[in-house]
């Protein structure tokens, strides 16, 4: 028998691995890829890169497309982009599924004799579109998402040229109120650039600036950078303490509906300290006096006189005007407000920036469809075109459905939704992976688009689509010549294409421009949000980190990231406060009934300190129609039926009078008990952490004083949770055993967790299943506990005396020096090798299981299922051929991205070098918005990592074990005197 | 009706007569009970079947509780086989001839009880058709086996065990197979002549087979003492609070000999009372067992008190949470079952009037097997569902499929034990007849 | 050559024979009886069992092994776990230990095997099936002049048969 070592042993199993990868998905690759004459761009085993954008909402982040054998796996940030700087959310890291989302529509649709949707060919489905374009010529309307680019204008130029200049750009979350109060203030209706990381200050009315608000990558980034070394002070303002205001320092939660009155405060005093001129305003501000403001909203005088001081003594301060969660009928007033409040801090022109806009002044909002529904019901529309919108689902209360009963209604949407189940014909879009495409978010900063995979369905570009139409309808000359593709090269010619088209996009934002207050300022209406409805609980929707307005809730793979608060998976729930949750005489699991004016949904309730008594919370985007309606329910993951309900159901469709968007915290609801109890897919059980020092943090005092030297003393400022023999252990934590030590000179892995950074965003989790091919399960598996996720979010919760603080810790395999899993394998599943990775071989596995027992920090993931069979075509496609695909009966963890690292060192070894610091980077590193992990060599005292490991607020969590962690944490800072202060 | 029944054989060959007359044909009952059994095990074939296609999922196990209802098991059967080696090498060594009557049975038991232990650590594998990986064997993947891994000390261990005991009682067997090949008639009488290999008791044969008894007792005794602290140190070598005690060795050793000993009553009971062996299996056995048992029973009580107050007094906070949670968190009321059948259950066993009636020994040891299958399932699971990271804490409920081969590895054991019944002699001929002729010369 | 047989009821009396035949100068003696009894050993009188020496070989032989088998195992593939020594030697005594048991076990029953079935010659005319229930069988060999004085030493001894199984 030949000797096999190890290494041959692994070559082979990756081999066969890749190989039953890539076998699994042949047919496609054969089709985009002809191997007879290779194109020289595609090497098999090489991936290749493409720049392009991010599509699943308004901020439209720059991306960089890995593809391997011609199709896309992985998406990461673009370094290029202003926007992304190279990082993604926790949706953009997931956009891929879109693509590869086996419930896709399969071609172009039309409403049959009999009422249904049936297939038909693009031919008959064009003929039927230019023959009805021409029957309702003059009358028809065109409701799409915002478009930036080039499709926008083709749009308008079509609609123009058929002489039915109909155009709704409609987004749920359109900021009119915001563009309403910068047009009545500075006469300017646009959305400034909210400089996070020029702040030293920030406040947040309610905006989740790192969920969905603008653009949450580029400010979550900004406010990372801002709050760097423990510096900007951070404050929350809202009823409920989501994942935005979890990080921030303090929270101030004010009765609701009577935020406007915090504002005014605040801005009087401020304006009193920084002798802002107000003009004609200041008189009104007179009557609004802090003491009343405190009796208003509930919050203690001293704290608003306090934040009031920080903000005038702020050098650069910054106030987030409301986001949706916020938005009630006063929502004008309060944006106006805030803005004023920024405009007397000085904050404008510094950390508030015109100019570089977000390009929004063209998006329509809610009181636009509000018209659209209006002129279907009375004819004045008689053919609608549909695209990037989902009316019928983000809109209830204006009844597109029935509005729409008697139009002729076209849908682009490349995947069934509400709306397109109502169509008459659907003419399915390509998904932004597979299609051109072209984007401005912000002023000056234009992005491209590009393909990066063969369509795998049978779609056409709309841009094409619309363009074939005109020239069918003989209107074709007054627009762009050639495809769509053409119009693109066109309108980018300019500055080049090509070169645009490698960078992706050019990148110059528009200068800075000064504003003044306008007269129009002093007519600004002030008054508290007006809560409608018998109840007495107000209803607080507020929007889905991972679903965004319910858009992305068909990704299995979003619905199983944990709610970045509650922890909970696949569904919707109501959030009461305990105190609300006991007069109720409800708990954790308990269906309630609840009741609006507009509606009634029955959902299981989750209790948390983290919401106000009077409030009950619920996240928008989850109760979406099957996506297959009438299809049977086969599917393990439950993407077939109703998950969870909609929230926008329970919103009578009030507004905000002056910009007529919707008004979100308008409802006042009755909440009753069933009786009914539900087991919920809770994946983390208690966030009390007991005291064992898993997230610690440490205070501003604390971190100087330990700069002047003194590492490890115990007073962290923080808890000392550890027992007390606990600092006897120590930091030559990560080298095991000095014999082995020596036979790798060159490198010893290891990772380091800046608590201070993180804030909880998940983006890490995501980034990890698309890279390591980690299985999504299912509602009924998370529930009875096995789920998948290598990396942990870890939710804490400290309570100092009223004040409440929240704490965040990725858990992960510490890949331990002396590791607790490796010694009980029996069979060498699990071994560290020469270079401090705690290796795990799935191939060996027998599943004794006995590792996971032992592991202290329970990361290891035990694969109960043949998860594999869960895949559904072309599901498979996105599967990472250089990650084994696990069977049944094995154990997995975090690799550290091992095949990251073998990639970097073969290079090295081209190259004759050792691998440079920061060559090596783990999906999870890469997306973090907030820079919070670094990876690299221990080996190399120069390294990153090497020297945050020296930090004062570096600490292993159970120290005591003597696990030897090669996972560094730094500990959260808390600043100031109180909250997580 | 017992005085009767238990007056001492008078002649040598009345033993031959009395203990073959088990070997007569068997009745349609007996032939229905084992029937019945091969149907139990037959659904935890099923059961298993089931498991291995679709993957561990089908079981309650889940993130963090890895290990539950098999492992528990597991431990269990290996606990009943030791009181059999106890007792027919240890007594052996210590000269107790009160041995004598049951080490047959016992032995017997050892030797079903590990053959079922020893499918559980099969049983619980996510791959199970890759068990061999767990084997020193020349392959190509050019891998050993890790012998630092507590779970290949079991395979040594168990494998051991198995072996030497069965062993042992062959070797016990060889000259009662000789008697039976002696006296029966039909198609038995050619198993026994080959399995007494040409037995024929001269004096020569004797010497070489005394030593060779004396020897094999010699190497089980120290074997018994291991194997559990073995098993033990599967939990007691890990770093999960409430299995990290060093206690562990001893106190599992107690629990073995103590569960073992309430089987052997619980399957002698029936055995005695069936095959009118009352003179054979006399009181003072139930007196001298159940004298062991309020032995080890107090041992193991005092164990868990020595686990609680070490886990106080340590400071240590998971160790002290852990054993919160163990008495009154999540699984209490399997603590408290555990708690009242080996320690409440048993104290009636001091009073000798209690120890020699034997209805009540069967049900209290009915008990104990019950308190003693609780108890290792309250070490891992309490153990594992509320370890170091609060994250990560987790409630397990076991699975049909898992209650399916509990009780069909108990079928299994009983059906085993059954067809040993029916072949071999369940009492050891020559050892009780050597008791007599002491008797006889007065000794 | 001849061989005598007698046939007694209890081990203390076939001794007591087996004794009387031996002072009359018949060393080839043996017996049968259903149980192992001291005394006949003693009459007949062959030094300690060779199975001593086969337990012994095993347990040494088992010993070794273990250590040497796990040792060099953990140094063929060296594969560091938990940062112990590639050799642990508390952890291998186990397995060392375990050897000890099995081999020592097996070997002796091995030794029973050859000594006491295999290389024993019983002899088969003499056996009778009471022999493995309640009579004991004493055999003396003695040359054919012989027989009668045998047959009367064991008369005395008190059998309750005597024949002349061969010659």
């Amino acid at each position: 028998m030949p000797e096999i070592d190890r290494r041959d042993f692994l070559k082979i199993v990756g081999l066969s691995a890749g190989a039953a990868a890539t076998a699994a998905c042949r047919e496609p690759v054969e089709k985009i890829v002809p191997y007879l004459n290779q194109p020289e761009e595609v090497t098999p085993g090489i991936a290749s890169f493409y720049a392009s954008t991010c599509r699943e909402c308004p901020a439209s982040c720059g991306l960089i497309v890995k593809t391997r054998e011609g199709r896309p796996i992985k998406v990461d940030g673009n370094p290029a982009d202003p926007i992304s700087q190279g990082r993604l959310c926790v949706r953009g890291q997931a956009s891929l599924l879109r693509t590869y989302d086996a419930s896709r529509l399969a071609g172009p649709l039309k409403r049959a004799a009999d009422g249904n949707l049936v297939p038909t060919t693009w031919e008959d489905g064009l003929s039927i579109l230019v023959d009805k374009l021409r029957e309702h010529s003059g009358k028809v309307a065109f409701l799409g998402g915002l478009e930036t680019g080039t499709l926008d204008g083709l749009i308008d130029d079509l609609l123009a040229a058929i002489g039915s200049p109909n155009r709704v750009r409609f987004e749920p979350f359109a900021y009119e109120s915001l563009r309403k109060a910068n047009e009545q203030l500075f006469g300017t209706a646009t959305v400034p650039q909210f400089r996070f990381e020029r702040a030293d200050l920030i406040v947040s009315f309610g905006a989740d600036w790192q969920e969905t608000w603008l653009s949450p990558v580029k400010q979550q980034i900004g406010y990372a950078e801002a709050r760097r070394g423990g510096k900007a002070f951070a404050v929350y303002v809202g009823p409920r303490l989501g994942l935005s205001g979890a990080d921030m320092d303090e929270w101030l939660a004010p009765v609701p509906g009577t935020e406007m009155q915090l504002a005014l405060a605040l801005l009087r005093e401020v304006a009193l300290v920084k002798r802002a001129d107000l003009g004609a305003l200041s008189g009104r501000l007179r009557s609004q006096t802090t003491a009343g403001a405190a009796e208003a909203t509930g919050i203690p005088v001293e704290r608003i006189r306090r934040l009031a001081r920080r903000i005038a003594d702020a050098d650069a301060p910054l106030a987030l005007p409301p986001g949706n969660e916020m938005q009630g009928s006063n929502a004008t007033g309060l944006a106006a407000a805030v803005q004023l409040l920024n405009y007397a801090s000085g904050a404008i022109g510094k950390t508030v920036v015109f100019g570089p806009d977000h390009n929004l002044e063209r998006l329509g909002g809610f009181s636009d469809l509000k018209n659209l529904a209006g002129r279907l019901r009375s004819k004045a529309v008689g053919m609608l075109l549909v695209h990037g919108a989902n009316p019928v689902y983000a809109a209830p209360a204006l009844g597109f459905a029935e509005a729409m009963a008697s139009t002729f209604t076209v849908s682009f949407a490349s995947a069934n939704d509400e709306t397109t189940a109502l169509a008459d014909l659907v003419l399915p879009d390509h998904t932004p992976y597979e299609s051109w495409g072209d984007a401005e978010p912000l002023r000056g900063v234009r992005l491209l688009q590009q393909p990066t995979v063969r369509p795998l369905r049978d779609t056409r570009a709309t841009g094409d689509v619309l363009l074939e139409a005109a020239r069918a309808l003989g209107v074709g000359e007054s627009l762009p010549a050639g495809s769509f593709k053409d119009a693109i090269a066109a309108r980018w010619a300019d500055v080049g294409f090509d070169q645009a088209l490698a960078n992706g996009g050019v990148f110059n934002p528009a200068p800075q421009r000064s504003v003044t207050l306008s007269a129009g300022a002093a007519t600004a209406a002030f008054e508290n949000a007006k809560l409608s409805g018998e109840g007495d609980l107000v209803l607080l929707v507020y929007p889905s980190l991972g679903l965004y307005d319910g858009r992305s809730a068909r990704f299995a793979t979003l619905q199983e990231v944990p709610n970045p608060v509650t922890k909970l998976v696949w569904g919707s729930y109501a959030e009461l406060h305990p105190d609300t949750a006991a007069r109720l005489g409800v708990e954790f699991g308990d269906v309630l009934r609840v009741t609006s004016e507009a509606g009634q949904l029955e959902l299981p309730v989750v209790v948390h300190e983290t919401v106000r008594p009077e409030v009950i919370a619920i996240e928008a985007g989850q109760g979406h129609q099957p996506v297959e309606p009438g299809a049977p329910d086969p599917d393990y993951l439950k993407l077939r039926s109703q998950i969870g309900a909609n929230a926008f159901t329970l919103l009578s469709g009030k507004t905000d009078s002056e910009s007529g968007a919707l008004a979100w915290l308008s409802a006042k609801v009755r909440a009753e008990k069933t009786g009914a109890k539900l087991l919920m897919p809770l994946t983390q059980p208690t966030f009390d952490q007991e005291g064992r020092g898993i997230a610690q943090a440490t205070t501003m005092a604390a971190v100087l004083g330990l700069d002047a030297g003194n590492h490890h003393a115990p007073a962290h400022g923080g808890e000392q949770h550890e027992p007390p023999y606990a600092d006897a252990m120590h930091l030559e934590t990560v080298d095991f055993d000095p014999a082995d030590d020596a036979r790798s000179p060159d490198y010893r892995w290891g990772m380091v967790i800046d608590l201070d950074a993180c804030t909880g965003c998940n983006a890490c989790v995501t980034a990890c299943v698309q890279e390591n091919n980690i299985f999504t399960i299912g509602e009924e598996l998370v529930r009875q506990g096995r789920e998948m996720h290598w990396i942990r979010l870890e939710r804490y919760v400290e309570h100092h005396g009223d004040e409440i603080e929240v704490r965040h810790a990725p858990m992960l395999c510490q890949h331990c020096g002396s590791a607790p899993c490796e010694p009980v394998c029996p069979v060498f599943a699990t071994y560290h090798n020469d270079e401090g990775l705690n290796v795990m071989v799935p191939n060996r596995c027998i599943g004794t299981r006995y590792c996971a027992n032992n592991c202290s920090y329970k990361v290891r993931r035990f694969n109960y299922f043949a998860y594999d069979r869960f895949l559904r075509e072309p599901e498979q496609l996105r599967l990472n051929p250089d990650v084994t695909v696990r069977s049944k009966g094995v154990m997995e963890k975090c690799t550290f991205c091992v095949q990251r690292i073998s990639a970097a060192k073969d290079q090295a070894v081209i190259e004759g070098r050792k691998v440079r610091d920061g060559e090596v980077i783990p999906a999870c590193a890469q997306t973090c918005p907030s820079q919070a992990i670094t990876f690299g060599n221990h080996k190399d005292p120069a390294s990153r990592v090497s020297k945050q490991r020296a930090d004062g607020r570096a600490y292993w969590v159970f120290q005591h074990l003597n696990t030897r962690p090669a996972v560094t944490y730094l500990k959260s800072i808390r600043r100031g005197e109180t909250g997580k202060a | 009706m017992a005085a009767i029944s238990e007056a001492v054989p008078q002649t040598a060959d009345q033993y031959n007569e009395d203990i073959l007359a088990v070997l007569k044909p068997p009745s349609p009952l007996y032939v229905l009970a084992v029937l019945g059994l091969l149907g139990l095990v037959g659904a935890g074939v099923v059961a298993l079947a089931v498991q291995t296609y679709f993957g561990m999922g089908v079981t309650g196990l889940m993130h963090p509780v890895m290990w539950g209802v098999y492992i528990t098991t597991f431990v269990f059967w290996v606990g009943i086989a030791h009181a059999g080696t106890l007792i027919s090498a240890i007594l052996f060594l210590f000269r107790a001839s009160w041995r004598n009557a049951i080490n047959r049975g016992a032995e017997a038991m050892t030797v079903f009880a590990v053959i079922t232990a020893g499918l559980f650590p099969l049983i619980h594998l996510g791959r199970l058709w890759k068990f061999y990986y767990m084997f020193p064997y020349p392959n190509q993947r050019g891998l050993w086996t890790n012998f630092k891994s507590p779970l290949e000390w079991d395979v040594f261990a168990v494998g051991t065990y198995t072996i030497i005991s069965i062993l042992f009682f062959a070797v016990g067997l060889i000259p009662d197979v000789a008697a039976a090949r002696d006296r029966v008639t039909d198609w038995r009488r050619h198993l026994y002549g080959i399995l007494a290999m040409g037995w024929r008791g001269t004096s020569e044969q004797w010497r070489h087979h005394s030593r060779a008894v004396l020897h094999l007792s010699g190497l089980a005794t120290p074997l018994v003492l291991s194997v559990h602290s073995v098993v033990s140190w599967d939990f007691a070598v890990s770093l999960v609070p409430g299995w990290h005690t060093t206690i562990f060795a001893p106190y599992f050793v107690a629990g073995a000999i103590f569960s073992g000993m309430a089987m052997v009553i619980t399957v002698l009971v029936p055995v005695r009372r069936a095959f009118h062996l009352e003179s054979y299996i006399r009181l003072e056995h139930f007196d001298n067992m159940g004298k062991f048992i309020v032995l080890t029973s107090t041992i193991v009580g005092y164990s868990y008190a020595v686990e609680f107050f070490m886990a106080w007094y340590s400071a240590n906070p998971y160790e002290q949470m852990s054993f919160w949670h163990r008495a009154f968190g999540d699984y209490w009321w399997a603590t408290w079952i555990m708690i009242s059948c080996n320690i409440l259950v048993p104290l009636p066993l001091w009073i000798k009037r209690v120890r020699m009636h034997v209805p009540t020994m069967w049900v209290i040891a009915i008990f104990i097997n019950l308190g003693m299958w609780f108890e290792r399932f309250v070490i891992i699971t309490t153990g594992l569902s509320h370890e170091y990271s609060p994250a990560a804490w987790g409630y397990y409920t076991p699975s049909w499929v898992e209650l399916t081969i509990l009780a069909a590895s108990f079928a299994w054991f009983l059906m085993l034990f059954m067809i040993f019944l029916r072949l071999f002699p369940v009492i050891a001929i020559q050892e009780t007849k050597e008791l007599h002729y002491h008797r006889a010369e007065g000794h | 050559m001849a061989t005598v047989l007698g046939v007694l009821s209890d081990p203390k009396a076939t001794a007591a024979a087996l004794r009387s035949v031996r002072e009359a100068g018949f060393d080839e003696v043996d017996a049968y009886s259903p149980v192992p009894s001291h005394e006949i050993e003693e009459a007949v009188a062959r030094g300690p069992s060779w199975v001593r020496a086969w337990t012994l070989i095993g347990g040494l032989a088992g010993v070794c092994l273990g250590y040497l088998m796990t040792i060099w195992m953990s140094y063929d593939w060296k594969m560091v776990v938990g940062g112990k020594p590639f050799a642990s030697i508390p952890a291998y005594t186990v397995i060392a230990f375990e050897f000890t048991i099995l081999f020592g076990g097996v070997l002796t029953v091995l030794g029973l095997l050859v000594h006491g079935l295999a290389l024993s010659k019983p002899n088969g005319q003499a056996y009778r099936p009471a022999f493995s229930s309640d009579q004991f069988g004493c055999l003396v060999n003695c040359h054919g002049d012989q027989i009668a004085r045998v047959q009367e030493l064991l008369n005395q001894a008190g059998c309750s048969e005597v024949r002349v199984v061969e010659g």
